[in-house]
């Protein structure tokens, strides 16, 4: 009787989840637009630099952020001071493929608490996730703006298309029916975008990215 | 024009060169110096290049000033950090900035040698050729370790003020600051260490 009680509950939350993540939002059949799910950060020929700012309670962490994407959908994620000391070194999968997703290869100790690996490597994990191969379902926003919605576990992600657009401008995150994160990509000069932030809702942690020209 | 430099060999008189560096470092009041900086990860085929101006003045001023890749100046005066770039012009207090802080006092140390005096911190390496003054220093403790293996610093033997700083991480990554134009005890005003 209690197992029926706690799945009935989780099927009526899960239920209002799915009704508040899209409920502004009109259902269309489908997307005939060529849509591109995967991370800006694919080729492999390329390094990706950025100038970075960390904000996240009362600390802030500025640096360089290198990106390098390597073979077999692996990307190496390596944050550095100005002055070339590393903070962290992640290697992060698709994370919307693999449960172990990343690995520390390396964490400066104020940083090397699991919960902050844990956290930093979620968020970096959104710059570089390819959701080409999920089930997707197609929205309509008021403002005319294609949206993209997939599921991952308990984890919804919205992508936003401006209209015709190939490549997502923004992504949102939700989680037990409250928005988690949004990611923007601001890109005036073509791929990769020139710069990138990323905001929590409900904690104080932001991060902000500019790309530099090597 | 530069004069060749022959091979490291191990250094002749190691007391002899401490001795002088303690009191050069004592008799230096001020620092003047532009910098180039290269960092070299495995993962990169091209180094990452930056360039700047530091100045240091007796006892904890420092200022490091980046112009390449982008603008951004951090000044330490007395145990407060500020930090400014293109966006941001902020001010944190060492606590909440603690780990910045205590790099920027290692490099400080590794500029005015202050470091070598750390005896129970690292395993020192004396070496010298016909030009430079070349110290190793690996940390004894693994927290250290872990950030940077080996440090490696590298004196003008014209004026004990250094010349190369390498540090290289566990792995082989690595970043090298040469200091060029540098100049010693000239006046620097306290303004170069205001915020503002």
């Amino acid at each position: 009787m209690r197992n029926l009680f706690l799945i009935s509950l989780s099927v009526i939350l899960f239920s209002a989840c799915h009704f508040s993540v899209c409920h502004s939002y009109k259902k269309v059949k489908s997307d005939e637009t060529k849509r591109n799910f995967d991370t800006y950060f694919s080729d492999s020929d390329s390094s990706y630099l950025y100038q970075s700012e960390i904000r996240f309670m009362k600390n802030y962490y500025s640096g360089m952020m290198v990106i390098k994407h390597q073979s077999d959908s692996v990307s190496r994620v390596v944050f550095l001071t100005e002055m070339g000391i590393k903070v962290f070194d992640f290697e992060i999968r698709n994370p919307l493929n693999y449960k172990d997703f990343y690995k520390v290869f390396y964490i400066m100790e104020p940083l090397s608490k699991k919960i902050i690996q844990k956290t930093l490597a979620n968020d970096l994990g959104l710059l570089l996730q390819n959701a080409g191969e999920k089930d997707k379902k197609y929205y309509i926003s008021k403002n005319n703006e294609d949206i993209v919605k997939i599921k991952n576990h308990c984890k919804h992600y919205l992508y936003f298309f401006e209209k015709d657009k190939e490549n997502f401008k923004v992504m949102d995150v939700h989680s037990l029916c409250l928005k988690k994160a949004e990611v923007f990509f601001y890109s005036h000069l073509g791929l990769p975008p020139d710069s990138i932030s990323v905001h929590h809702s409900g904690m104080k942690l932001d991060y902000t990215f500019r790309r530099l020209k090597q | 024009m530069g004069v060749a430099q022959t091979a490291f060999t191990k250094m002749s008189n190691t007391e002899e060169f401490k001795t002088k560096l303690n009191e050069m470092s004592k008799l230096v009041k001020t620092i003047e110096s532009n910098f180039s900086q290269e960092k070299n990860l495995s993962i990169l085929s091209k180094a990452i290049n930056s360039k700047g101006y530091f100045c240091y003045k007796k006892e904890n001023k420092v200022r490091w000033e980046y112009t390449e890749p982008y603008s951004y100046l951090v000044i330490i005066r007395e145990s407060k950090l500020f930090v400014k770039d293109k966006n941001n012009k902020k001010q944190y207090d060492t606590q909440s900035n603690k780990m910045f802080q205590e790099l920027n006092n290692f490099l400080v140390g590794c500029i005015n040698g202050d470091i070598l005096s750390k005896t129970t911190d690292y395993k020192i390496e004396y070496m010298e050729n016909n030009v430079q003054f070349y110290v190793k220093l690996v940390p004894n403790s693994k927290k250290m370790k872990d950030m940077i293996s080996e440090i490696h610093i590298y004196f003008d033997k014209k004026d004990y003020s250094v010349s190369r700083l390498k540090m290289v991480e566990q792995g082989g990554d690595y970043t090298n600051i040469e200091f060029l134009n540098k100049k010693l005890n000239g006046v620097i005003s306290d303004e170069k260490f205001i915020f503002n």
